[in-house]
């Protein structure tokens, strides 16, 4: 199989590399002019021969054309353009500096916006954000964020305000693949959901894939969220920061050596006491997180990259309850040129998340985490004009610590416990081709080989049939089974292998319009351990073995793209179907804390989606923005094992936990004037699935709500509008400091979204109620941010 | 470790508690009434040779009823190895009787229930437990400061998994398991809101098995202001280990146990 893909693609190649004859390669990176930050996603127009590139997450370009003199273009939002005529007679590096499009000369600003879908290109459900955009999306307490702004895209909802991560297009939350500069994070959340861990003055780019999503990447089923941050600035010394209700924040970035090396250090800080100034205890509840990057330009082949991350939560409740966790990364990469045709880039990841708690009226003290150390190698090779390949190898190893126990005093009755560590890896290799097959069908296909090693542990439960669930046929409950044997220092535990075929092609209808399909399959290899209705960050990640098999993604999708009145208002609508196997659902009452055998708590099952997603985006102009649509329903099926088993919900479908039926958005921008820049955002979305009590009885003197099958009714819709308007006051020009003021209002019309409603016994009545909790009513804030 | 888990859940209650909450109406949906055999038989350790069975039986009702319906006409046997006893009707739900206390504490016993004409059945066999060593109060206070700590103290049974039920008081209940405090002394702090100086608190450790001791810890969670909490597992359906004989479709809830119960007493100050 793997055998014949591969001869498939040489084919191919072989069949490509015969045309290139008296052709020769420009190529170059490109940098902004005032910082030599890199440029993603630059175009590099031919228009003689109606052609192009992009440039990639490391600023390189490359483009092969026949002997001859061309103008070429370089387009990109918030540049100026710029066009050069370049007689092409040898293997050419050429680099731009692009120079930023200062207020004055804001008639001329180029409305070439990345955000806007590429018509021809055969990448689809994808959605990029610039930082600018980040920052101006109003949000609760005038802190731009990342997971925030991006739940403002079609297919994209979240469990609500507190609620950790995102869900794409009805997947959970634990198969969206996180990528900060390469580095997977596992928690995107600070302070349970309520702001996200990217410093939003750090990020350069992101993209978000939905579907058809490149072989490059792999590991979760859902999506793909990949932020590239900032470098640093290799020509002169820079600083902003901002000071808002919450958080405040300060990135520096300068040259160490000018134009040959930057540093870039950023922090941010939430106040302490945060929310908790009601009770008048020792109470604190605040965030953290530091960002440092530092660059080396070796010379025009070789560039070096070093980068950090480190963030942390503290919650703790009058010293008895302390809450600490985050994430920890350190990559170094290595950009190399092989030729002007093959860029590379070599990473090296070593990622931490951890996890702590102490309970002082216990006792105990909890610490759990998962490390991992990555290795990527990917190359792309700008084959001809029409042939561009993609390859590359990733090798993850993965230690996890589900907990350990350790008594926090000496007279605690606690015994240090260490729950089983287990050990993974995930080695997979993939290539793709993006071929233009004719002048108006590109198509994109590639391959991905995964293989896990669920590698060797301690000890290891062995189960009489090899059974971890058992089945109480006359009481229809699952109970776990006690384990018939222990295996000690076991060797490799399981491997499995997955072929992972991607395929994407685009059709244009013409030169304003296109339709596109992609196929993707995708093996994912760790289970988020969770059964609250939002994932807390205590939730622990199991990696698949004897007893937990990998979940397998079949994703399709088609869609119609269109670029009206010469691309100032575009249009996307697509479709897509997923199958998911292998999706995990819990008994009735699981025991998922700390508890060193998960296999006896988890059944299998599957998930499916489908949905319809619309977005109109106005992208020239002051008034900017868009509207995104989407409708679409996510369920889940976990039927018994053998007959006479039950299953969950008696074996039928369900709504998954994230199924919203209806969800809309949108967001507009406008620009008044140069000092007033205003916007608004607007969210409609379904009631998130929940239970409600059927009945009630009695039981040792509690009334006790009794509950149906899973997730048969609905919370209340969600709504809420959101404005913010932004100042930049006109003295700044003279100033060496530029100040602006973001004024923002959270849910305008104080809408009380209903977080949860909780079915329960009023203390001093005794008469049963239904009580709504919500989050945020109306929020308004004020930020400052400044740029020197 | 729902001991802890509960705790844990309280720390991220905060955050709901901060915002805001408001009563509303909810349409709810409508089920079959069901039989509910609360039939936890605690058996203190008293010189007595015998023990009293007590059995409540009650319907369920709509959630948003005043009262219960209690079942006063079912008949109701509890069988040993070797006996049969009748549990006579107390009112109000009640059944009970005197069973000998090493038939109670050594056999099998079989819970059979005739209710309409139709055949319930379960069967528990006896829990041990431990002694209270200390019941205490502290001067710890967890989120309002308001709070009263009371420290509960005791030796877990040595060479055996247990798990516990404690019978708090003021409808108050906990789970424990003893993973993490196998044969030690050990402690845990509750905090009591409301309490008054000169409030008697009677606390009880029950014995229980792994089965029991999921239903209570789910119980638990449905039964108080924890259902619904956005970090808290979404509510299910609790099957308890009581069958309908007769006809499968008329299961009933409820739950049918015997463990050994010590108990202390304190007095607020």
């Amino acid at each position: 199989m793997i055998k014949k893909y591969f001869s498939f693609l040489f084919l191919l190649g072989v069949v490509n590399l015969g045309w290139c004859q008296n052709n020769h390669t420009l190529s170059g990176v490109i940098v902004a002019s005032t910082s030599n930050e890199t440029l993603i996603g630059v175009n590099v127009i031919i228009p003689s021969l109606n052609t192009g590139a992009v440039t990639n997450e490391y600023g390189f370009y490359s483009i092969t054309l026949p002997e001859g003199e061309y103008e070429i273009q370089i387009r990109f939002l918030g540049f100026n353009s710029v066009s050069k005529t370049l007689h092409l007679t040898e293997n050419t590096k050429l680099n731009f500096n692009l120079e930023e499009a200062t207020e004055t000369l804001d008639e001329i600003i180029i409305e070439e916006n990345i955000e806007k879908v590429s018509i021809r290109k055969p990448q689809m459900s994808v959605n990029a954000l610039t930082a600018s955009t980040i920052k101006q999306i109003p949000v609760a307490f005038g802190e731009a964020d990342v997971i925030k702004s991006i739940l403002l895209l079609p297919g994209v909802t979240s469990a609500g305000e507190g609620a950790s991560g995102f869900n794409v297009r009805g997947g959970a939350v634990d198969q969206n693949l996180i990528l900060l500069d390469e580095a997977i994070i596992f928690n995107s959340s600070h302070l349970f959901g309520f702001f996200s861990v990217f410093n939003p003055d750090a990020i350069k780019d992101l993209k978000l894939y939905k579907g058809g999503i490149p072989a490059r990447y792999g590991g979760r089923v859902a999506s793909v969220l990949d932020i590239y941050q900032k470098e640093g600035n290799s020509k002169e010394f820079h600083a902003n920061g901002g000071i808002g209700a919450i958080a405040s924040r300060l990135l520096l970035e300068g040259p160490i050596v000018k134009n040959k090396s930057a540093f870039l250090i950023g922090g941010r800080a939430s106040y302490a006491h945060l929310f908790l100034p009601l009770f008048d205890l020792d109470n604190k509840a605040y965030f953290y997180d530091l960002n440092a990057k530092l660059n080396y330009k070796v010379n025009e082949k070789n560039n070096l990259y070093l980068s950090g991350y480190f963030g942390r939560d503290l919650f703790s409740v009058s010293e008895s309850f302390v809450n600490t966790y985050g994430n920890a990364t350190i990559n170094i990469r290595w950009n190399h040129l092989f030729t002007e045709k093959l860029f590379s880039n070599l990473s090296l990841i070593y990622s931490d998340y951890y996890y702590g708690l102490l309970l002082d009226f216990v006792g105990f003290q909890y610490d759990s985490g998962i490390r991992n150390f990555n290795l990527k190698y990917d190359f792309q090779h700008y084959l001809n004009n029409n042939l561009k390949l993609s390859y590359g190898l990733n090798n993850i190893y993965y230690r996890f610590n589900p907990a350990t126990i350790e008594p926090n005093r000496p007279d605690s009755g606690i015994i240090s416990s260490q729950l089983t560590h287990k050990f993974a890896n995930e080695f997979s290799v993939y290539a793709e081709a993006e071929q233009d097959l004719s002048s108006n069908l590109t198509f994109r296909y590639g391959l991905r080989l995964s293989h896990f090693t669920r590698l060797g542990q301690d000890s290891f439960n062995t189960y009489a049939g090899d059974n971890p669930l058992v089945f109480n046929s006359s009481l229809k409950i699952y109970q776990p089974a006690t384990p018939s044997g222990v295996v000690l220092n076991t060797g490799t535990l399981a491997t499995f292998t997955n072929l992972e075929p991607r395929a994407s092609l685009s059709y244009m209808l013409n030169s304003s319009s296109s339709v596109k399909m992609s196929y993707n399959r995708m093996a994912q290899y760790l289970h988020l351990i969770s059964n609250t209705n939002s994932p807390t960050p205590l939730d622990v990640y199991a990696p698949s073995g004897p007893y937990l098999k990998p979940q397998l993604l079949d994703q399709y999708a088609a869609g119609y793209f269109k670029e009206l009145a010469d691309g100032d208002y575009s249009l996307e609508t697509e479709v897509f179907y997923k199958d998911v196997k292998n999706r995990l659902d819990y008994r009735n009452g699981a025991q998922l804390i700390a508890n060193d055998a998960i296999e006896g708590e988890v059944l299998t099952g599957k998930g499916r989606a489908y949905g319809l997603e619309f977005l109109a985006r106005k992208n020239a102009g002051n008034f900017t923005g868009w509207l995104a649509y989407t409708l679409s329903r996510s369920e889940q099926q976990t039927p018994g094992r053998r007959p006479g088993e039950i299953g969950i919900n008696n074996g039928n479908w369900y709504a998954s936990a994230y199924d919203k039926t209806h969800d809309i958005s949108a967001y507009i921008n406008y620009k008044f004037n140069k000092k007033w820049n205003f916007n608004a955002n607007f969210v409609f979305q379904t009631g998130q699935p929940t239970n409600y009590p059927v009945s009630q009885s009695l039981f040792q003197g509690l009334r006790i709500s009794n509950y149906g099958m899973r997730n048969q009714e609905r919370l209340p819709s969600y709504n809420r509008l959101d404005i913010s308007a932004t100042l930049t006051p006109a003295i700044n020009k003279d100033r060496k400091v530029k100040g602006e003021w973001v004024f923002s209002v959270y849910n305008v019309y104080n809408r009380m979204n209903a977080a949860s409603i909780n079915f329960r016994q009023n203390e001093d009545t005794g008469v049963n109620e239904a009580v709504k909790t919500s989050i945020f009513g109306i929020l308004p804030s004020v930020t400052y941010n400044f740029k020197f | 470790m729902q001991t802890f888990k509960n705790f844990i859940l309280v720390g991220f209650m905060i955050l709901s508690v901060l915002g805001c909450q408001e009563t509303i109406d909810v349409d709810l949906p409508e089920t079959q009434e069901r039989l509910v055999v609360d039939a936890l038989m605690r058996i203190p350790d008293t010189e007595s040779d015998l023990t009293e069975a007590y059995v409540r039986l009650s319907l369920t009702t709509g959630f948003f009823a005043d009262s219960i319906p209690t079942v006063n006409d079912a008949i109701i046997n509890l069988s040993s190895d070797s006996n049969t006893f009748r549990l006579n009707p107390q009112g109000n739900g009640y059944y009970s009787t005197f069973v000998p206390k090493d038939e109670m504490t050594q056999d099998e016993m079989q819970l059979t229930i005739f209710y309409k004409d139709e055949i319930y059945r379960s069967s528990a066999q006896f829990e041990p437990s431990v002694r209270i060593n200390s019941l205490t109060q502290g001067d710890g206070s967890l989120f309002a400061g308001d709070e009263t700590e009371v420290i509960v103290a005791y030796t877990d049974i040595a060479n055996q998994d247990n798990f516990y039920l404690f019978d708090l008081d003021r409808g108050q209940y906990l789970t424990s398991e003893d993973t993490f405090y196998k044969d030690q002394n050990f402690s845990f702090s509750y905090f009591y809101e409301d309490l008054k100086i000169q409030d008697t608190l009677n606390v009880n450790i029950i014995g229980i098995n792994k089965p029991f001791f999921d239903y209570m810890s789910i119980v638990i969670n449905q039964s108080g202001s924890g259902s619904g909490n956005p970090f808290a597992a979404p509510p299910s359906e609790i099957r308890g280990n009581v069958i309908n004989d007769t006809n499968e479709e008329h299961y009933p809830l409820g739950y049918f146990a015997i463990g050994q119960v010590y108990n202390d007493q304190l007095i607020i100050e």
